[in-house]
């Protein structure tokens, strides 16, 4: 009845009114109801429309137009190919369904546009930005070189506009192309609008349009409004409130994603792998939040491009530098300060960018240290103490002409601490000295090159290296007599890596990606070296060293993405790597698989099955990052590790809103860890001893509830987490939970932008603790050497108990971040642990002091207690960032 | 914040102010004060980590354990006790775990030897004087290198327990060359009293045995037994009369292992920076396996001390016992565990909850206890040459100085 009701008032309308499709309306609307939006159009051209309301319902429908004509707002909020199609008759638009859209789509012949999609003001490329024809519904993104081919009918009418987190939707460009057609696209950064009108996401196109599972696009915005500690913003921080994500021991960058280890993320700065990303224990990752334009984090479903670690990657692309005029800025924080600056060194040719991030607690320990020797007598002990990291990012980019340019980047990042003191005398003297040094260089150089509209090849030639190097020099002078210890023990990894991919996108659609890469590892696991000078002896000894381990990884990889039909696309592909070592290859064939189907406009259900492999592990003795800790090729008769995973979601979009549930199940192969009873004990050449190889099993759902635009941004997330472990070798052959196999986790992250001065943002964690392994039952030893007399010490043992026995309680924090804009720049004030709630991060055996409760006996002694140990209090910080 | 927390933040600004009030007021030191007091807030409120005490839920039942170390010419003692879970006091404080009322069997190569008794004995504690419990079970035989030993204990309310080891073989010293370097406190020596400081330098050499061998290296004195040469010839402070004495005390304060990469061999480089050698030297054969070795045995400024040597010609002949044991592979197992505990980088991770713990090692069927072996070689150095030569650099000096 309703709806003979809506079709005769319409009717009756149309007998008084002519419609003229040139009418000029003006109409915003992102994501609204088609009949909301139907009604405004009523208003303003006088036009009825009929059509069966079954026809629009749940539809919603993105227009964006100023005194255009109707028809072509029509054609926006109806391009071909969306399953309705339009017509003019008297003073109405009937609506009707649109018959047998595939086949037409199909039967077009189509043509390429192609070109870059820029940001104004400094014509940086832009990454993953997605460019729709308004018309066709077709679209496409820019890939890692923010290069685009959109396929379009040929001859018809195109309107093109680009999208992306941040930058607001420009006007439509108007293109009828006949042939492949070259066309760039500028997009303005949002926050330099007074109104931010953003339409789409990249993570809203990751979630509805591409069938990839667990895809997550971080732009750096969004990673400096992530309030943390000490203030510092942190790539890796911004990802741990990421759905299945653990971020290991409290306030550190460590990731454990869906319950994996911590060495099985591959972290990559511009595509390419970097080994210790980590500074102060882990406290700061290298990535310096000023030099970094966006970063692509996968944990589900993964590209078949990417393989290596077992868990996820973590893309990290570098700003490339200004076109338009010099622009930076100096921060200086808590614990650091940062300056940046890039522009043109020839001007829409050639750019520059330098990134420098230093922390300056040695300037403060220095000075300290001095002075409080100076307050020393002369014959006391003197100390010195120092500790800084340095991050250096520096690139290049130049184009040749709009087919080709050419980039070359430079990263350097480095800690150093010493720790000395000395002892003064005529008679004796000491000198005790520490030092250690340990970071990354990496160095690139890369070009593209568009061999066609459709085409597009990248090529790049990097170098890293991580190095870790410790000294020790113990020394004494007795009278003249002078005894000196010097201990130096150095790790290194050098990798020489060339590789090429390609992109073609046929105009018939579709998208294909391959690319080869070649990779020279050498890995000196541990290299220590002692001199020592008695007197005039001097002796050197090799104390412990393994080989350097050389070997050849070959990766190729091949992945097709289509969408099959309006409903349904697909992305296939396989990577295959070879990894050469002490003659041996191994061979990991990782297929892939993503399916996506879109039951309709704003939903998306997917499925996916990913193989990952992993040829390296890193041997680390706790749960901080380390510069001893080393990365270790397979070798001996060690397998390389895999992992297969089963994963699955549905996501919805709504405007600004996005909502998602995956759930996932991860087999895990041959991963490594140590055995019962593991002695992880030089010689380092024998490391393999101390290793068992098994399985590993993890399960669970993560539930996203997104909020991109808008004045107040944010998501709320919950994890549900099961993951275990089984090895022959290691808890008596029992199966057992992992360390991070975190039950529950829910995040809730917000920021609000109040006003162009203001914005204020809050993350809350909750999870279930971490597993913890807590001996319980003891046995008193015998004497050391056997003797039972005095002298002989016994200490108290521990009955092994199950690994990870014990879960630590629930922990939680919230943190809260301000960050006030002016004129020059900004300044962020931030709380860490607002509540100061202390978090449990272990539990240990302990003796407490205690009164003896007898009557009229005070004597106190130490009794035996188990306690929690909790770190980290509130922390509050600011920091100021001057913007030139 | 609790009350421990407290507390140390407490004593943060102690040290701030009277690191202070230590100053001299000057614009540079203000200025360095400044500084020093910002790095000390912030590393006061970063590392102001607090305890609080708890009581997990976890299995408390006991179990049985043993102790034994087989040495090759020694009749065997054992030791059963029971476990306990660690908040429920200190042994032999708050609780008895002696179990004496075991029946322990010892089996020899497969077969019964015998059952071992129970004793309850006290020993005198010469540093204090005070009397020592000690108990456990002993036995008639005495092991012999190649034998497998094995105990199998039983006790009505804890269960059984059993676990074996094999007697390894001696290695003896070979040569040995000892190097002291002496230097008398001349200024207060005296042919009839004073003191030397030596560095004593050994140079052992071991012909390792076919297989894998694991050795534990002790050293122990042999101070000659003082005879009185005058009784109540002397007094002490409070005017008695006390006996004049003639002895010889070594004092060996300083050996170095770090003066023979082998000792530290199971340390790992971090091992260098955050841990400790550890105050028991044992190694294996890995780096001269089936072939010789030159183990140096260095002691750093040790010292002796004589009075009225010259008048008895037998108290020069203070000695330095060196010992090298052949151990078996439990007891070096159990030794490395023990090191790891207690002197590791992996043990300290461990005790702070930043790395996984460390479990002893244990060969017991009940996961506590250790049933080692060893078969010890001992070579003795005898210091009187180098005080009789101190003793005449001595009195060189004082004649000079007259």
């Amino acid at each position: 009845m309703k709806h003979y009701l809506l079709l005769s008032t319409f009717l009756a309308a149309a007998l008084t009114m002519a419609a003229a499709p040139d009418t000029p309306v003006s109409i915003k609307a992102s994501n609204r109801k088609a009949e909301t939006v139907f009604k405004e159009l009523m208003r303003q051209s006088g036009t009825n429309f009929i059509y069966n309301s079954g026809l629009l319902k749940g539809r919603r429908v993105t227009v964006n137009a100023t005194w255009r004509p109707l028809e072509e707002v029509l054609r926006q909020m109806f391009p071909a190919g969306c399953g309705i199609t339009y017509e003019f008759k008297g003073n109405s638009v009937l609506l009707k369904s649109e018959p047998n859209v595939r086949k037409t789509v199909k039967q077009t012949k189509r043509v390429m546009i192609h070109g870059y999609v820029d940001e104004a003001g400094t014509g940086e490329h832009i990454i993953g930005a997605t460019v729709r024809d308004n018309v066709s519904g077709l679209s496409t993104q820019t890939n890692s070189s923010g290069y685009f081919s959109l396929p379009v009918p040929a001859g018809a009418k195109a309107s093109v506009s680009a999208f992306f987190p941040g930058y607001a939707s420009p006007s439509s460009i108007d293109v009828t192309p006949r042939a492949d057609t070259r066309l760039n696209i500028t997009l303005e950064p949002a926050k330099d609008l007074e109104e931010v009108i953003v339409t789409t996401t990249r993570n809203r196109l990751l979630n509805i349009e591409s069938p990839a599972i667990g895809a997550v696009n971080i732009g750096r915005e969004t990673i400096k409004a992530t309030p943390v500690v000490f203030g510092e913003s942190d790539v890796i921080k911004t990802l741990q409130l990421e759905p299945g994500v653990s971020a290991g021991i409290a306030g550190t960058a460590g990731m454990n994603v869906h319950g994996g280890n911590p060495d099985e993320n591959l972290y990559m700065l511009d595509n390419v792998p970097l080994y210790q990303v980590n500074h102060l224990g882990g406290l700061f990752s290298a990535f310096n939040t000023e030099a970094i334009k966006n970063v692509d984090f996968y944990k589900s479903s993964f590209p078949a491009r990417l393989d290596g670690r077992l868990s996820s990657f973590i893309d990290v692309n570098t700003r490339d530098g200004s076109y338009d005029g010099h622009h930076g800025s100096f921060k200086l924080g808590l614990t650091s300060g940062a300056f940046d600056i890039s522009g043109p060194i020839w001007k829409g040719h050639t750019t520059y960018s330098f990134a420098v991030r230093r922390s300056w607690l040695d300037l403060l320990t220095v000075p300290a240290c001095a002075i409080l020797n100076k307050t020393l007598a002369s014959d006391d002990e003197k100390y010195h103490f120092g500790y800084a990291f340095t991050d250096v990012n520096a690139k290049i980019n130049h184009r040749f002409n709009d087919r080709t340019s050419a980039h070359a980047t430079f990263y350097w990042g480095d800690d150093y601490i010493k720790v000395e003191s000395e002892w003064p005398g005529d008679v004796w003297s000491s000198n005790d000295k520490v030092n250690m040094r340990w970071g990354n260089i990496l160095a690139t150089a890369g070009a593209d090159h568009a061999f066609s509209s459709s085409v597009f090849g990248h090529l790049t030639f990097s170098y890293s290296r991580y190095a870790s190097r410790l000294s020790h020099l113990d020394e004494e002078i007795y009278y003249e007599n002078k005894t000196s210890d010097r201990l130096t023990s150095r790790n290194n990894i050098h990798d020489f890596r060339l590789a090429a991919d390609m992109q073609w996108k046929p105009s018939h659609g579709g998208e294909l990606v391959a690319g080869l890469s070649a990779t020279h590892h050498s890995y000196l696991p541990s290299r220590s070296l002692r001199e020592i000078v008695l007197g005039d002896e001097e002796a050197e000894l090799l104390l412990d060293s393994t080989p350097v381990y050389h070997s050849v990884e070959l990766n190729a990889y091949a992945e097709y993405n289509r969408r099959l039909s309006s409903r349904f696309s697909l992305s296939a592909g396989v990577h295959g790597s070879l990894f050469n070592i002490q003659g041996k290859t191994h061979t990991v064939i990782s297929p892939r698989l993503s399916v996506s189907y879109n039951p309709s406009d704003g939903w998306a259900v997917k499925a996916a099955y990913a193989r990952t492999g992993q040829f390296v592990h890193q041997l680390m003795q706790s749960c901080i990052s380390l510069p001893t800790d080393q990365w270790v090729p397979i070798t001996g008769n060690l397998k390389p590790q895999t992992a297969d995973k089963i994963s699955a979601g549905v996501y919805y979009a709504n405007g600004a809103w996005s909502a998602s549930v995956e759930g996932y199940w991860k087999w895990m192969h041959n991963i490594i860890d140590y055995r019962d009873e593991y002695y992880l004990l030089p010689p380092a050449e024998t490391f393999g001893t101390g290793l068992t190889s098994g399985s590993g099993r993890a399960r669970g759902i993560d539930f996203k509830l997104a909020r991109e635009s808008g004045r107040i941004t944010g998501h709320i997330s919950y994890s549900l987490l099961w993951s275990d472990r089984l090895f022959a070798d290691k808890n008596g052959g029992q199966r057992f939970p992992s360390r991070f196999d975190n039950r529950h986790k829910i995040n809730i992250l917000a920021t609000w932008n109040i006003n162009s001065k203001w914005s204020v943002s809050a993350s809350w964690t909750g999870m279930s603790g971490n597993r913890f392994t807590l001996p319980t039952q003891c046995w008193q030893g015998m004497p050391i050497s056997g003797h039972y007399t005095w002298f002989d010490y016994r200490y108290d043992m521990s009955v092994s108990v199950p690994v990870n026995n014990m879960r630590l309680p629930f922990y939680h924090r919230l943190d809260v971040s301000a960050t006030r804009r002016t004129r020059r720049g900004e300044w962020t004030f931030s709380l860490y642990n607002a509540y100061c709630h202390m978090n449990t991060i272990a539990y240990r055996q302990a003796y407490a002091q205690r009164i003896n409760p007898s009557p009229g006996n005070y004597e106190l002694y130490d009794r035996p207690v188990f306690q929690k140990v909790k770190l980290i209090p509130i922390i509050p910080s600011v920091s100021y960032t001057w913007i030139f | 914040m609790d009350l421990l927390t407290s507390r140390r933040l407490l004593g943060c600004i102690n040290i701030i102010t009277d690191f202070a009030a230590s100053l001299r007021r000057t614009p540079l030191y203000y200025a360095g004060l400044g500084c020093y007091v910002a790095l000390m807030t912030l590393l006061a409120m970063l590392l102001s980590g607090c305890t609080s005490e708890f009581e997990p839920d976890v299995d408390t039942s006991q179990k049985l354990c043993i102790n034994a170390l087989f040495t090759t010419g020694t009749p065997v003692t054992a030791e059963v006790t029971r476990t306990w879970t660690f908040s429920e006091g200190v042994p032999g404080k708050d609780f008895d775990i002696n179990i004496l009322d075991a029946d322990v069997s010892l089996y020899v190569d497969g077969n019964f030897c015998e059952k071992l008794e129970a004793f309850d004995d006290f020993m005198t504690d010469p540093s204090s004087g005070n009397q020592v419990r000690l108990t456990g079970y002993k036995g008639n035989h005495v092991p012999s290198p190649g034998e497998t030993l094995r105990l199998v204990a039983h006790s009505g309310k804890y269960g059984d327990a059993e676990g074996e080891t094999k007697v390894p073989h001696a290695v003896p010293f070979g040569d040995v060359e000892n190097n002291v370097t002496i230097e008398p406190s001349l200024y207060d020596c005296t042919a009839e009293y004073g003191s030397l400081h030596f560095e004593l330098t050994s140079i052992a050499d071991i012909q390792d045995p076919e297989g894998d061998d694991r050795y534990l290296f002790s050293f122990t004195t042999q101070d000659p037994t003082p005879v009185v040469i005058e009784p109540g010839g002397s007094t002490d402070l409070d005017g008695n009369p006390v006996d004049i004495q003639a002895f010889c005390t070594i004092s060996l304060e300083a050996f170095n292992p770090d003066r023979d990469p082998i000792f530290n061999e199971h340390m790992s480089s971090l091992d260098y920076y955050v841990g400790s050698s550890g105050d028991y030297f044992f190694f294996t054969d890995r780096n001269f396996i089936n072939g010789h070795y030159k183990l140096r045995i260095s002691f750093d400024r040790s010292f002796l001390f004589w009075n009225n040597p010259t008048l008895i010609e037998d108290i020069y002949h203070a000695k330095i016992d060196i010992t090298l044991s052949t151990i078996s592979d439990d007891y070096y197992k159990w030794l490395l565990s023990v090191w790891q505990r207690n002197d590791s980088s992996l043990g300290q991770m461990g005790d702070i909850g930043l790395g996984n713990p460390v479990f002893e090692h244990s060969n017991v069927s009940t996961g506590a206890g250790i049933i080692a072996a060893r078969t010890p070689s001992t070579h003795s150095i005898d210091m009187a040459p180098y005080i009789k030569k101190a003793i005449e650099m001595a009195a060189d000096h004082n004649t000079t100085s007259d």
